[in-house]
C-alpha cells in the first residue's frame, strides 16, 4: 500500500525538490547558452539593442574558418591543453605515489602540496608574474646566480617562452587536484594484490604496471576528462598572466572569445568562437566515452 | 603499499640511504610548490625596496607599511567585504539547493535523475566566456549588472553542478533503511530529508560549502565583466588593478595578494578533509 502511493508521488516529489535547481540552471545556464548559440548567427554588437541586429546565417562561422588567426588560436589551445594534461597527470601521479606511504611528516607534506589549489587564481598568477618578472624576477636572478642563464629571460614577454610559462603556472595551480584524486584512487587498491605479487616475485616496476595502473583506471578516466575540459576552456589564469600576448602567443580560444566580445564588441563573432569551443568539447567527450567503453569490452 | 617497503627497509637496517633519497625527492617536489608562497609573504613585509636586481631571499627588517598604504589609499577593505558577501551568499544558496536536488537524485531514481546526471556533466563543458556574453545581456535586462546579487547568481550556477554531484554521492552513502523507517512513521520526503538525512550528511554539507565558498571567492571574470563601480569590485578585480598600464606597484600588490589568499587558505586547512572526501567520492565510485 505504502509502496504504491510512494511510487505515485515520486515524480511529484522529485520535481518539487529539484525546482530551485531547475530555476537557477534555467536562468543562468540553459537560457544563456541557447541565447549564446543564437547570437552566433547574428551581427550583434555589445552596445546595440539585441533586436536591432541582423541575421547572418553562417557568415560568422565562415569568417572564422577562413581566418588564419582562428586556426592559430585553436593550435595554441590544443598545445596548451595537451601540455597541461600530460604534465598535470604525471606530476600528480608522482606526488601521489610519494605521499601515499606512511612517513614522518606526511600530513605536513600533504598540506603543503595541496596549498596551490586553495590560493585564489588571480593571487597565484600575480605572485608568479613577480617571480617571472624580466628585470626584478627572482627566477632570472637565481638562474644567473647558479650559472644556468647567461642573460635574463623574458618569461612572459618573449613569444617563444610565454606559452611555456603559462603551462608551468597552470600545472602548479591544478596538479594538487590530480594528486588528491589519485591518492584517493590508490587507497582503493587492495593491499593483498601487492602481497600476492610480491610472493610471485614481481619487482616494483611490474607491480606498478600490473596492479597500480589498472587499479587507478576509474580515477584516471574521470581525472583526464575533467583536466582536459578545464584546460581547454581555462581563461582567468591566462588572461591575468598575459592577456593573450605577447603578439597572440598565448591567445587560446577562450581568450579570443572574450576579447572579440568585450574588447572589439563583436558579440556575434565572439559567440561563434565560443560555440565552436563547446562543440569541440562535446564531440571530444563523446569520443572519449566511446573509447573508454570500447576498451572495457576489449579487456 | 610502498608503506610496507619503507617499513621493511627500516627493519633490515638499510634505512639511511633509502630514507635520505626519499626525503630529498620530497624536497625537490615541495620546494617549487611552496617557494612562491614564501616569496609573496617575504616580499610583502620587506623593508628595503623590492625593486632590486639582487633580491634578498631572506628578509632583512620587517615592515607592514605596504599593508597600511593599501588599506588607507585603496578601498581594499570594501573589496574584501564584497568578496566575503558574495562568497557567503553563494555558499548558502548552493548548499540549500544542492541538498534538495542531491537528495532527490539519490533517492528517486527515474528518467529525471538520469537526465540530470547527463546535464551535470554537460555543464562542465560550457566555456565561461561563451556564457559571459548572453549573461551580460540578460543581466542588463534584469538590472543585475553592477549588482553584487548578479554575481551571487552567476557563481551559484557554476558551483551548483559539482556541489549537487558531491551531495548526491554523500547521500548515496546513507542506508535507505533510514528513509523507510521515516516513511513508516508517516514522514513525507521533505521531513525525512530535514529530520533524518541532514543530520547524517553534515560532512557532505561542509564539503559542498567549502567548495562553493572557494569557487565564489575565486571569481574574477564575472566580477570583471558585470561590475563597473570601483566600490563594488571584488578583491580579485581590485588586486588585478594594481597592474597598471605602464607600471606595477608590486609591493602593494603582494600585500593585497596575501590578504586575499589568507581566508581561503585558512578555510581550506581546517576543512580540507571534508572537501577532499567530497571531490573524490563521486569520481572514485563511478
Amino acid at each position: 500500500m505504502i509502496r504504491v502511493n510512494h511510487h505515485k508521488s515520486i515524480e511529484w516529489w522529485s520535481v518539487l525538490l529539484n525546482l530551485p535547481m531547475l530555476l537557477i540552471f534555467g536562468l543562468t545556464l540553459l537560457y544563456p547558452i541557447v541565447t549564446g548559440i543564437k547570437l552566433s548567427f547574428f551581427n550583434t554588437k555589445l552596445l546595440m539593442p539585441v533586436n536591432a541586429s541582423k541575421f547572418l546565417g553562417l557568415r560568422n562561422y565562415l569568417k572564422m574558418f577562413s581566418n588564419s588567426q582562428f586556426w592559430q588560436s585553436l593550435w595554441i589551445t590544443v598545445i596548451y591543453t595537451i601540455g597541461v594534461v600530460v604534465l598535470t597527470y604525471l606530476i600528480g601521479l608522482i606526488t601521489a605515489l610519494i605521499l601515499n606511504p606512511d612517513f614522518r611528516g606526511r600530513s605536513l607534506a600533504r598540506i603543503l602540496v595541496i596549498l596551490p589549489w586553495a590560493v585564489p587564481e588571480v593571487a597565484a598568477v600575480l605572485i608568479w608574474r613577480w617571480v617571472l618578472d624580466y628585470q626584478y624576477g627572482v627566477l632570472n636572478y637565481c638562474g644567473r646566480m647558479l650559472g644556468l642563464l647567461k642573460a635574463n629571460l623574458g618569461w612572459l614577454t618573449d613569444p617563444n617562452l610565454a606559452l611555456l610559462s603559462v603551462v608551468i603556472v597552470t600545472i602548479w595551480k591544478q596538479f594538487p587536484l590530480a594528486t588528491l584524486m589519485l591518492l584517493a584512487g590508490l587507497q582503493t587498491i587492495s593491499i593483498e594484490l601487492y602481497e600476492a605479487a610480491r610472493m610471485d616475485g614481481a619487482n616494483r616496476m611490474q607491480e606498478f604496471m600490473h596492479i597500480t595502473l589498472p587499479g587507478l583506471k576509474p580515477v584516471n578516466i574521470v581525472l583526464t576528462l575533467l583536466v582536459t575540459l578545464y584546460s581547454f576552456k581555462r581563461v582567468t589564469l591566462i588572461f591575468v598572466m598575459t592577456g593573450g600576448g605577447p603578439s597572440c602567443a598565448t591567445e587560446t580560444l577562450s581568450i579570443k572569445t572574450y576579447l572579440e566580445a568585450f574588447r572589439n564588441f563583436n558579440i556575434g563573432y565572439g559567440s561563434a568562437i565560443g560555440t565552436v569551443m563547446l562543440l569541440i568539447m562535446v564531440v571530444f567527450s563523446l569520443l572519449y566515452f566511446w573509447a573508454v567503453s570500447h576498451s572495457d569490452k576489449g579487456d | 603499499v610502498p608503506a610496507l617497503k619503507l617499513g621493511q627497509k627500516s627493519k633490515l637496517g638499510e634505512i639511511n640511504l633509502g630514507k635520505c633519497g626519499f626525503y630529498l625527492l620530497l624536497m625537490v617536489i615541495i620546494l617549487p610548490i611552496v617557494f612562491p608562497f614564501y616569496w609573496m609573504i617575504v616580499q610583502s613585509v620587506q623593508k628595503d625596496s623590492v625593486f632590486t636586481f639582487a633580491p634578498h631571499i631572506f628578509p632583512g627588517s620587517v615592515t607592514f607599511n605596504s599593508y597600511r598604504t593599501i588599506i588607507k589609499e585603496r578601498p581594499v577593505v570594501t573589496w574584501f567585504a564584497n568578496t566575503f558577501f558574495i562568497a557567503a551568499l553563494t555558499t548558502v544558496i548552493t548548499v540549500f539547493v544542492a541538498t534538495l536536488s542531491g537528495y532527490s537524485l539519490s533517492r528517486f531514481r527515474n528518467r529525471f535523475s538520469k537526465a540530470a546526471g547527463f546535464a551535470i556533466l554537460t555543464t562542465q563543458m560550457l566555456p565561461a566566456t561563451l556564457l559571459l556574453i548572453p549573461m551580460y545581456i540578460i543581466f542588463r535586462d534584469l538590472n543585475l549588472l553592477d549588482n553584487l546579487f548578479g554575481l551571487v547568481l552567476s557563481n551559484t550556477a557554476f558551483a551548483l553542478p559539482m556541489g549537487l554531484w558531491m551531495m548526491k554521492s554523500f547521500i548515496d552513502g546513507i542506508p535507505i533503511e533510514i528513509d523507510e523507517a521515516g516513511r513508516i512513521d508517516g514522514c513525507n520526503p521533505l521531513q525525512i530529508l530535514f529530520r533524518l538525512i541532514i543530520p547524517l550528511v553534515l560532512p557532505g554539507i561542509v564539503a559542498v560549502a567549502t567548495f562553493a565558498f572557494l569557487l565564489a571567492w575565486d571569481d574574477f571574470f564575472f566580477a570583471r565583466t558585470f561590475i563597473s563601480t570601483e566600490s563594488k569590485w571584488l578583491m580579485s578585480v581590485g588586486l588585478n588593478s594594481f597592474i597598471g598600464e605602464y607600471s606595477i606597484q608590486w609591493d602593494q600588490m603582494l600585500s593585497a595578494a596575501v590578504m586575499f589568499s589568507l581566508p581561503p587558505i585558512i578555510f581550506f586547512l581546517f576543512l580540507q578533509k571534508y572537501l577532499i572526501k567530497g571531490l573524490t567520492l563521486g569520481s572514485v565510485k563511478n
